[in-house]
């Protein structure tokens, strides 16, 4: 269910009713939009001088002149068991059941703070809307799939997907968003919501084709007691800025960032983690690790913010590369702000190359070179994979691993 | 006299430019076991290394001759898989990937992938973890990480276990065992030895051969050896130490003038 290049939208106010329109909208939803779409054009446009954009220009995702994209998601449940109805909804659907807009996509909302993130607001094009329900446990991993097929024209993807946990919920969503051939503009959104003693694995598989940028925000609210896992696993795409969130709103919350980035020929990533702790008795925990191979570049920037009285904070950071290539390039930059002063805070970032003695100790053991890069690799993501719960997440995360691998070093 | 297994002639070896091994010779048959001794930094290891193709380790002159053919310009995978096995002095650790699934990679490549079923693999595994008093749970801790001195050498000992080399080399497989754990990685040893099979015990004390019976004893001294002999050199050398081969063969001694 995609709009294809000839009946593709452009980013004109006009395209706003349309799209709406398409997709079966009240009228309180259109207002929303244009809403954003005024602040999107109030606001200013990121300049390269910004600490965020230092390192990739933001002129790259600039929206102007293309088409917009507009897709449905797909929903299904990780490996085997009864047929189920995923609970999960196109996310027009699912705010057409709330009957309003969530209060970060409101008139005074997070989401119209920042540039692009109203860009997505004002001409969202897809996404996912998935409830939790209270105490519910999904047994197996709910899949959302955005699938964009090849484009001929230069076009834009603007999907906006919101996962609530509701209070005692558990669950694992594995969110993957792909595309085909073609000069795409990928600038999704994801917001996340846990409510008290809530618990999520969240996936976030960023396995976009080689002409996409993407510019990816994913935002998450903690409440007391509720315990967030991400991943974000970047294997795709040509040039790709995130910026992950995780607030703890909630005394007691745990949030855990982990990474996993595999980039090849010129792929470029700079992912950006802000973990905000807002009160007492958080805990954060980030893990990225990086493996680069011949040209690929990725910048990784962890943000710890530590509020006055946000005591007994616990946060923690670490960031691996793995430098495949001698013309490989990797940055580790820590920003710590922290105002309380009963705080633990670490942060810690290894660059290592790809290891001759270990190389040598595998082919003593009759494994063909080939071979034994590949388990050197696969032993440099294991530290970050064995973090996730749950074995079918497991071996279908290290089922994409062993896809990349192939493609990128041809073993 | 059976053919050998190894012939060494003549080898030089160069580490970052640095001449190690300066015209080394050395033939073993199958059956054979052969002791090298000698001090720290004679050039024990880098023969070892020299020998399993360490890319570091260049041999600038001289052959080696494994089983008739040439191997000094094989790949150490090559090698592996026609039978030569190096136990490491200092054993490489790999983060993330566990001795089962590395094993099992190891000897699907020497074995051919056929030739190993999963199921029969793993019992195996199980039984030579038990010979060498390896508990069951290191099949699934990452090679060599964290492991004690002790523990790295036993599964050095297991991975020879599980691939059945022709020839074996085992690089100062002594050091950091206790008495009683040298004794079992002992017993671990003689198990596997065939009369097919030829084995360089490399160490710098007698000890490991009160366990592991040599057939020749060498010394190696400044990357020659500079005496051979049977089982009692070893015992010859523990009681005189190697000050005195260093005073006439070491690398500050007065060149060895050819005829002299
Ligand atoms: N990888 C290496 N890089 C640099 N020098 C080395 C390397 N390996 C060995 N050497 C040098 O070669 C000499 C012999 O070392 P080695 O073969 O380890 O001796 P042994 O095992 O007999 O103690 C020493 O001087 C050592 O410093
Ligand atoms: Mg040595």
């Amino acid at each position: 269910m995609t709009t294809m290049a000839d009946d593709m939208l452009n980013l004109e106010p006009a395209s706003l009713e349309a799209l709406s329109r398409q997709l079966g909208e009240p009228g309180w939803a259109l207002e929303a939009r244009r809403a954003a779409q005024e602040a999107f054009a109030a606001l200013p446009f990121p300049e390269r001088t910004e600490e965020a954009w230092r390192r990739t220009p933001p002129e790259l995702f600039n929206p102007q002149g293309r088409g917009i994209v507009r897709l449905t998601p797909a929903f299904d449940l990780l490996g085997e068991g009864e047929p189920e109805e995923p609970v999960g909804l196109p996310f027009e659907k699912g705010l057409a059941r709330l009957g309003q807009v969530p209060e970060s996509l409101g008139p005074s909302g997070s989401r119209l703070q920042e540039k692009f993130s109203a860009l997505n607001a004002a001409f969202r094009s897809g996404g996912a809307w998935v409830g939790l329900p209270r105490g519910r446990s999904l047994d197996r991993p709910l899949q959302i799939t955005h699938q964009v097929p090849t484009i001929q024209a230069p076009a834009a993807f603007f999907p906006h997907s919101r996962i609530v946990g509701e209070r005692h919920s558990k669950a694992t969503v594995v969110e993957s968003f792909a595309s085909q051939g073609g000069d795409l503009l990928a600038a999704p959104v994801v917001e996340i919501q846990l409510e008290e003693g809530a618990c999520l694995q969240y996936v976030l598989v960023s396995r976009w084709g080689e002409g996409t940028r993407a510019l990816t925000h994913l935002d998450v609210r903690l409440a007391r007691n509720s315990q967030l896992r991400v991943l974000f696993l970047g294997v795709g795409g040509a040039t790709t800025k995130a910026f992950l969130t995780g607030n703890l709103d909630g005394e007691g919350a745990k949030s855990e960032f982990l990474g996993l980035v595999f980039a090849s020929g010129q792929q470029h990533f700079d992912v950006d983690t802000l973990q905000n702790h807002h009160v007492p008795a958080g805990n954060s925990d980030v893990l990225f690790n990086c493996a680069l191979n011949e040209s690929s570049r990725s910048i990784f920037t962890g943000n710890i913010f530590v509020a006055p009285g946000a005591q007994k904070t616990d946060a923690y950071q670490k960031n691996r590369n793995l430098l495949l290539s001698g013309k490989a390039h990797a940055d580790s930059i820590p920003k710590l702000e922290i105002l309380a002063n009963d705080v633990r805070c670490t942060h810690g970032a290894t660059f290592t190359t790809y290891d001759q003695d270990q190389q040598f100790y595998l082919q003593s053991r009759g494994l063909p070179d080939a071979d034994a890069r590949r388990l050197i690799i696969t032993g440099f993501f294991q530290e970050v994979i064995e973090r996730l719960e749950g074995p079918v997440l497991v071996e279908w995360l290290a089922g994409l691993m062993q896809e990349k691998m192939e493609t990128s070093l041809g073993v | 006299m059976s053919d050998p297994l190894l012939k060494i002639e003549n080898l030089h070896v160069a580490v970052e430019g640095k001449q190690i091994l300066r015209g080394l010779n050395l033939t073993v048959r199958p059956g054979e076991i052969h002791a090298i001794m000698g001090p720290n930094g004679s050039g024990k290891s880098t023969l070892s290394n020299a020998l399993m193709g360490h890319p570091s380790y260049l041999v600038t002159s001289g052959t080696v001759t494994y089983k008739g053919q040439q191997i000094q310009e094989l790949p150490a995978d090559e090698r592996a898989r026609q039978g030569i096995f190096l136990a490491f002095q200092y054993p490489t650790a790999i983060p993330g990937v566990s001795l089962g699934n590395f094993l099992l990679a190891a000897v699907r490549n020497v074995r051919g992938a056929a030739n190993v079923k999963p199921l029969e693999f793993r019992k195996e595994l199980m039984a030579c973890m038990k010979d060498l008093g390896i508990r069951q749970d290191f099949a699934g801790r990452y090679v060599n990480e964290g492991f004690s001195g002790g523990e790295k050498k036993r599964v050095e000992i297991l991975q020879m276990a599980m691939l059945r080399p022709s020839l074996a080399i085992l690089d100062e497989t002594d050091s950091g065992l206790d008495i009683d754990a040298l004794r079992i990685v002992a017993e671990g040893v003689n198990r596997q030895v065939t009369p097919e099979m030829g084995v360089l015990v490399i160490t710098h004390y007698q000890r490991l051969l009160d366990y592991i019976k040599p057939d020749f004893v060498h010394v190696l001294v400044s990357g020659r050896i500079v005496q051979s002999g049977g089982p009692e050199l070893a015992l010859e050398l523990e009681a005189r130490g190697y000050d005195e081969l260093l005073r006439t063969h070491g690398a500050d001694a007065a060149p060895v003038v050819a005829g002299a």
